[in-house]
């Protein structure tokens, strides 16, 4: 049986609370890891040059 | 019906700018007035037109508002142009180079009058200085400290974390030393003012002669910025003044430049941090939304789709 991927997700993720719950949980730790990474990559990148860490490479 | 709605605008907007007499406004009513003078007079006034036209009138009174005679100015201070600041976008973090060379010119230029006692040597460490380099520059300065077993105050060398010394005691050997003018701590003072960093770049770079038939007495000098045009503080940073370690050319506008950042993260030294917590704030809010919408929908859908049926007893 085709399903379309928000039937998949449904059926997998979001039928059952007690899957969904715990995926809430799971995903919550890991997103909060993502977003940490995914932040602090995009600000440094960013403000290359102008951070503490880039000007005291400079200075050594 | 459009086009005799601007007309009403139009209409309100000249009626209103001739009775302010107010530039923008009279600037604005031709062009106006102009874009609907094709279009045929045949509607009687409606209740759109009426709207349209006290809409008019609304606007210039924003514009009459908002270009007030230029009496005020010297009393308010010259409004400061808006500068490109490296650190205002909310992904824009302070240029720390900047902060270092600005203590720098705080320190030779700024601190023989201008006390910064809310700041501590510890907060620089991370920021502009390393751990080392802010103690030697802390123990440098000379701390009163005590009293000591004898009951007697003593001088010690400072340390990470004692404040930015004072050049007087109090405000009245401040004002005693600068002609009954007190020169304000420095701590706060981007925050404090309105326009902040731009204000203060302005301020500095902005001594001039005062125009014809102003006249400023002894001891004041004449700084369009400053709210009544006198200030008592003279023209402080020139080209040159501070040499800098990392070898940027010190012009008088790039000393104005780091002091302002310096004072700018002065004011506000956790703005990095916070900006960067409320972007993954922001990030994980916004997909928690979308789970507690789904959900709340989820849960609703029976009552939503249910079917009410009155019967009629008899």
């Amino acid at each position: 049986m085709v399903m379309r991927l928000s039937e998949a997700l449904y059926q997998t993720f979001f039928k059952r609370s007690t899957v969904y719950i715990p995926m809430l949980l799971v995903g919550a730790y890991f997103s909060n890891e993502a977003i940490d990474y995914a932040v602090d990559k995009m600000w440094t990148t960013r403000n290359k040059g102008k951070l503490f860490s880039d000007i005291i490479a400079e200075r050594t | 019906m459009r086009t005799s709605l601007l007309r009403s605008l139009g209409k309100g907007l000249g009626l209103c700018a001739e009775a302010t007499s107010s530039r923008v406004a009279q600037q604005t009513m031709p062009a106006v007035a102009a874009m609907s003078t094709s279009a045929s007079d045949a509607e009687p006034t409606s209740k759109a037109a009426h709207y349209a036209a006290a809409l008019g009138g609304v606007m210039a009174g924003i514009f009459g508002a908002s270009c007030v005679a230029s009496a005020n100015e010297a009393a308010d201070g010259l409004h400061a142009p808006h500068y490109p600041w490296g650190h205002e976008g909310v992904l824009d973090s302070y240029d720390h180079a900047a902060i270092r060379r600005g203590h720098k010119v705080y320190q030779q230029v700024c601190a023989a009058c201008h006390s910064m006692q809310y700041l501590h040597w510890r907060q620089l460490v991370g920021v502009c200085y390393t751990e080392e380099e802010a103690k030697a520059l802390a123990a440098e300065t000379e701390v009163e400290d005590g009293p000591n077993d004898e009951g007697e105050m003593f001088t010690r060398e400072g340390r990470l974390f004692d404040a930015f010394p004072s050049p007087y005691a109090n405000e009245q050997a401040a004002r005693y030393a600068n002609g009954g003018a007190y020169p304000p701590d420095l701590t706060l003072i981007s925050g404090g003012r309105h326009n902040g960093p731009n204000y203060i770049f302005s301020l500095l770079t902005g001594y001039r002669d005062p125009p014809a038939g102003i006249s400023i007495r002894e001891g004041l000098y004449y700084n369009p910025y400053f709210p009544g045009g006198a200030i008592a503080m003279p023209k402080m940073l020139v080209d040159g003044g501070v040499e800098y370690e990392d070898g940027t050319p010190a012009s008088a506008s790039q000393q104005a430049k780091d002091i302002t950042t310096f004072l700018a993260w002065a004011s506000y030294p956790y703005q990095d941090e916070m900006r960067v917590m409320g972007i993954k704030a922001c990030l994980m809010i916004s997909i928690l939304i979308g789970f507690a919408a789904y959900s709340k929908r989820l849960r609703w859908a029976p009552i939503k789709s249910q079917r009410i049926v009155m019967d009629v007893v008899n």
